[in-house]
């Protein structure tokens, strides 16, 4: 099964997450941006869904680590975010993120589908 | 679409017992206590809205955020507030509205806005199809100028749609001649608003409109399938 890694510090969300995605992945799950990236390079899954409001070090912060780290910089990256501002989507993708599903998951489909879609896209390139 | 929302009344039940006995130990509460809340409480703020219960975070935001002296009596409103949700309360109705224009969008969802009204918005012929294809709406609002289709087309796919039989359709449309009128009587519509058209009569037209949909017993509290 393949595996995705999940950095959200709301129990409650991962919760959510878990249950929309564990039929279909094996899913590391991390409350914090530190503790993220360390198993993200111990274990690198093949893609990461990742909050962008986390306490201490954000999501955005923890994209750059990862970017910058070559082992594990070309892992699609997922922006989960409650932030629903015109433009936002540009401005998540510009700073580098593979994609950008927005709060309330209450359509699984869509995350479902971005994170297909990005799996795919990686095993063309592969 | 799996409905999530079991889900998440499982998790808030576990909430309402934290909250319970931070606040049961008596007032006025401590400063462990209080932390304790605006740590419930933040948690809850970020997962209410994600799991499409934005009146939590909204509630859990008031107590995150309140100054001491009022963090004990917004947790207590976010309790009923929970509660409301552990108990499922009446299934609220789901209202779609179609337009392309973001600011026309914006303003009625605003007046639109009510206790028991789940509202959806479509800015495309596309979008429109396939939430109507989801089905449990009790009541569209519908823009006839679309740019990718044609308001009259959608109009008849409603009516064509057994689930709609009864399902008011308000339509607005900047089309005001008597045969554009006419064309949306003939297609089923409800009622019809010219465009630039007055918000409250819009929103006084929903309102009658449901209660005349509640009162028949149809697409109230309908969920709405993928």
């Amino acid at each position: 099964m393949t595996r995705i890694a999940l950095v959200e510090d709301n129990p409650d969300n991962r919760l959510l997450v878990h249950a929309i995605l564990e039929d279909l992945f094996e899913i590391d799950e991390y409350a914090g941006g530190a503790e993220a990236l360390v198993g993200i390079r111990t274990h690198p899954p093949a893609l990461v869904l990742l909050d962008i409001s986390l306490p201490v070090m954000d999501g955005t912060e923890v994209l750059r680590h990862l970017r910058a780290d070559a082992d594990i910089a070309s892992l699609p990256v997922i922006a989960l975010t409650a932030h629903a501002m015109a433009g936002d989507r540009e401005r998540y993708l510009d700073m580098g993120f593979d994609a950008y599903v927005t709060k309330p998951i209450v359509d699984e489909t869509i995350l479902i589908g971005e994170i297909n879609r990005l799996l795919d896209g990686n095993r063309e390139t592969v | 679409m799996t409905d999530l929302k079991p889900l998440y009344r499982q998790a808030v039940v576990v909430r309402i017992a934290e909250i319970h006995a931070a606040l049961d130990a008596g007032e006025p509460v401590s400063a462990a206590r209080e932390q304790a809340l605006r740590s419930i409480a933040h948690s809850l703020r970020g997962s209410g809205g994600t799991y499409g219960f934005p009146e939590v975070s909204t509630a859990a935001g008031a107590v995150e955020d309140a100054p001491s002296h009022d963090v004990a009596a917004n947790a207590r409103e976010l309790l009923l507030v929970l509660d409301r949700i552990v108990s499922g309360g009446p299934k609220p109705v789901n209202v779609l509205i179609v337009d392309d224009d973001p600011e026309i969008l914006l303003l009625l969802t605003t007046v639109l806005s009510g206790d028991g009204r789940q509202l959806h918005t479509a800015n495309s012929g596309a979008s429109a199809m396939l939430q109507f294809d989801r089905g449990g709406f009790a009541l569209v609002v519908l823009d006839l100028m679309l740019p990718d289709a044609d308001g009259f087309d959608l109009l008849e796919r409603i009516r064509h749609d057994s689930r709609y039989d009864n399902t008011p359709v308000l339509v607005l449309s900047a089309k005001t001649t008597a045969a554009t009128k006419e064309k949306c009587e003939k297609l089923g519509a409800t009622a019809f608003f010219e465009k630039p058209f007055d918000p409250d009569a819009v929103a006084a037209a929903v309102v009658a409109q449901l209660v005349r949909a509640a009162d028949i017993g149809d697409g109230i509290g309908d969920d709405i399938d993928a």
